[in-house]
């Protein structure tokens, strides 16, 4: 990580946080472990993401939501909320497209019936992500795309590839507030 | 400061706010930044290899914070009461590992010094979180169900502190540190081999294994243009806390309690009289097991008093300074019925010249000795020392051990201490040292021999006993003669492109020799300890770090006779390879410090004995607010 940002050194951004965008998105999964794509379809994910530049590309925090339906009465119905940090630099950037790629490290919190996991219903475990972002700007909106190759730390290890289509809006933030985030 | 030149040149000096590798606990952080070796089953229960290796090892090093000691030991366990304090709450830690007389005190393993940040008036708030891989995760209730793993630690620290108020600063730490007793290479070979305590309820139910701890401590100065009071009040207390006992061959769970105080008061005056410290500490240690509740399985009390003061006075150019010490420790066993109490002391005399260097004599009853520091040259420093220390006299472990204090599981058919030895450890110490600061760079070297002209030498076999959760142990006390290593320890610090700074340290042994009983317990100590550190600071406010350490296998021969009915080599700890990559940042204008690593990207397993856990891949995250000046 370290060299990958020495090699993009000329990322190195002058103004962190002078501006947040906000973004929303859906996603839909493509499950590349039979272990649990035989035991369990995803919903589709909605996600919120907060990134602002950083000393250094993008940072920002994340979190989605989406859920486990059993395929059969032998396993339960599980929900699962996933929180991250997000580190990222733009490969390819012209006035109004922008492709941007970046290291999602986050933990995802997975909750079912109480019965089912006894007196700890919720269980977390690490997850990181390669992710891939086209993005266009218009004016202060920006569409974009989401390609995510997840895998989930479990112990038989969780391989998932998401698509997603999102909107983010850009604000401003000024001066006084940077002076107060930084 | 001539203490500068003689002094400080070769001590480790930690500053938590340059180094960001994730580390479950802060005696971990300590002894791995000094590159030592140690002996651990849950990160909670850690043994350190100083340089000095002996049989004094138990002693460990001993700790101050702000300039005052504070008491560490209970027992036979030389670090049980480390204090638990933030690695946010710390301004700097200075190590010194060879120094074997600190503030009037015989510290065969060197000292600790840990100094608090001044945070003038405010809040700092810190909290730490660390989740290891391997859940089952959706798994739990299919054929792919593997073993649960908790969350390894939470941690919540707390800092109030008021300048205006008796400049008081007062620390309330929690810490809440689960132990994966599932992840132990014990249960993954040999289901039956080491006795993992599980407790059991009256009910019939079980208590999760967790290590909890909650700390505050209290610091207060008072002064005037005459003299300073430090006072520093401490409260500690493990509610679960689990113990592997090496007499017993098993793990004991049991709740202990420590109070401590400490007064340090120093004249300002330009006289003889220089400072006087006191410390009373009081512990005790109960049983956690209700297996039998009408009996309960054992209840110790044990207190320390300690007092030293100082005197000294200036001769010409050179300072003259003398310390009293006096030690009163006792122990009361309520189950065995055995009580004891020791009582020793000695005099420091120091004297040091810019011509001669610095020399300290020190006498009292249980040792006496001579250390001796003069400069070669600018850069080449050597150190002398030989001593002679009655083990005995200062609460050894085999005191404890023959008296059955605290074990009252002790069965006399299955554990013996058998004994022929003086417990009188003799030996003499050459240091060479050099440091070298140029052009951004700096090397720090040293070569240490270390000849005992007697060992007290301590050998362990364990056996299984069918039937029975405990191992059989059987102690032996030997003395050995003209027995020995050399001991290397190399940092070199260096920035070859700005903001990107290298450090890499190596530590080992060239050489040890001796007969076989003393070489077999040396094979227990990681032969070569290598770290590598690259840290990129982009900006002020964000610093990236990679972190890689090799730690060579070591071999515990008390596990020896267990090898045949173990399906691995069970007396072998595996080499460790560790890869953390780490971020951190400071928002709000450095108010608030946000902090995220991963420890062991390698995944590779990561385990300091093999009768314990062993680790995998796990993400620390870690936040600390502070309100108020800085």
């Amino acid at each position: 990580m370290v060299l990958l940002f020495l090699l993009f050194g000329k990322d190195a951004n002058s103004q962190p946080f002078h501006y947040l965008d906000v973004g929303i998105s859906r996603s839909s999964f493509n499950q590349l472990s039979d272990i649990y794509s035989n035991n369990w379809d995803l919903s589709s994910v909605n996600s919120i993401q907060f990134r602002t530049p950083f000393y250094i590309g993008t940072a920002g925090v994340g979190l989605d939501f989406f859920s486990y339906t059993n395929k059969s009465d032998n396993t339960f119905e599980i929900s699962s909320l996933n929180a991250s940090a997000f580190f990222g630099l733009d490969a390819i950037k012209t006035k109004n497209f922008i492709i941007s790629t970046g290291v999602l490290i986050g933990v995802q919190r997975i909750e079912a019936s109480a019965e089912f996991f006894g007196e700890n219903p919720a269980e977390t475990e690490l997850y990181t992500a390669l992710a891939l972002e086209p993005q266009v700007k218009l004016g202060n909106f920006i569409l974009f795309t989401e390609f995510q190759y997840r895998r989930i730390f479990n112990y038989y290890r969780q391989n998932l590839f998401t698509v997603g289509l999102g909107l983010k809006y850009r604000i401003g933030i000024g001066e006084k507030l940077r002076g107060f985030i930084d | 400061m001539l203490t500068t030149r003689f002094g400080y040149s070769q001590d480790i000096i930690l500053k938590p706010d340059e180094n960001i590798t994730p580390f479950y606990t802060l005696e971990e952080w300590i002894y791995s930044n000094s590159n030592w070796g140690f002996d651990s089953y849950d990160f909670k229960n850690i043994q350190a290899f100083t340089p000095y290796f002996s049989s004094e090892l138990e002693e460990a090093p001993a700790l101050f914070i702000n300039g005052e000691r504070y008491l560490t030991s209970w027992l036979t366990n030389g670090t049980f009461n480390f204090p638990e304090i933030s690695f946010s709450q710390i301004d700097s830690i200075i190590v010194k590992p060879y120094q074997k007389v600190t503030n009037g005190n015989y510290t065969p393993n060197g000292s600790i010094h840990i100094f608090l940040k001044d945070l003038k008036n405010g809040v700092l708030y810190d909290a730490i979180y660390v989740n290891q891989i391997n859940d089952p995760g959706p798994n739990i209730a299919t054929e792919y169900e593997s073993n649960n793993v908790e969350v390894l630690s939470k941690k919540k620290y707390h800092v109030l502190s008021i300048k205006d108020f008796l400049n008081t600063t007062l620390l309330y730490n929690v810490e809440y540190y689960t132990r994966t007793n599932t992840l132990d290479y014990n249960r993954k070979f040999t289901p039956s081999l080491f006795g993992r305590t599980i407790i059991r309820l009256p009910s019939g139910g079980s208590v999760l294994q967790r290590n909890r701890e909650l700390a505050f401590i209290l610091k207060n100065t008072i002064e005037n243009s005459n003299y300073k009071l430090n006072l520093t009040s401490s409260f500690t207390t493990k509610s679960q806390h689990y113990e592997w006992h090496p007499i017993s061959g098993i793990e004991v769970p049991a709740s202990h309690r420590t109070f401590q105080i400490a007064s340090n008061f120093r004249t300002r005056k330009d006289s003889f009289y220089k400072s006087t410290q006191l410390n009373y500490s009081f512990s005790d240690s109960d049983s956690l097991e209700f297996a039998d509740a009408s009996k309960p399985k054992n209840y110790v009390i044990e207190q320390q008093l300690h007092h030293t003061s100082a005197f000294g006075f200036d001769y010409k150019s050179d300072q003259i300074s003398i310390y009293i010490n006096n030690i009163l420790y006792s122990w009361e066993d309520e189950i065995t019925e055995n009580s004891n109490s020791l009582f020793n002391h000695s005099l420091t005399f120091n004297y040091l010249s810019e011509k001669l260097g610095s020399i300290n004599l020190f006498v009292g009853n249980h040792t006496i000795g001579l250390d001796f520091k003069k400069p070669l040259s600018n850069n080449l420093n050597i150190d002398l020392s030989t001593f002679r220390s009655n083990l005995n006299s200062s609460g050894y472990n085999y005191t404890f051990w023959n008296e059955g204090i605290g074990f009252s599981n002790l069965d006399p058919s299955i554990h013996s201490v058998t004994n022929s030895s003086s417990f009188t450890n003799i030996y003499s110490t050459a240091k060479l040292s050099s440091s070298i600061n140029k052009n951004n760079v700096k090397l720090t070297w040293n070569v240490y021999p270390v000849h005992y002209w007697n060992f007290v030498n301590t050998n362990i076999n364990y056996e299984l006993i069918s039937g029975l959760q405990q191992l059989g142990s059987e102690i032996t006390y030997t003395d050995e003669k003209n027995v020995g290593f050399i001991r290397y320890y190399s940092a070199l610090s260096m920035s070859p492109i700005p903001k990107v700074n290298l450090r890499t340290t190596i530590s080992g042994r060239f050489l040890s020799y001796g007969n076989n009983k003393y070489l077999e317990n040396v094979e227990g100590i990681n032969n070569l300890i290598f770290t590598q550190i690259l840290s990129y600071k982009a900006d002020r406010n964000l610093v990236y770090e990679l972190l890689y350490k090799y730690i060579s296998p070591r071999r515990i021969h008390e596990y020896e006779s267990l090898e045949d009915i173990s399906n691995f080599y069970i007396s072998r700890v595996r080499p460790i390879k560790l890869l953390n990559a780490s971020v951190k940042t400071w928002l709000i204008d450095r108010s608030l410090l946000v902090t995220l690593s991963l420890r062991n990207l390698l995944n590779s397993t990561e385990s300091y004995n093999t009768n314990g856990q062993y680790y995998n891949m796990s993400i620390h995250f870690s936040a600390i607010l502070h309100i108020g000046k800085k």
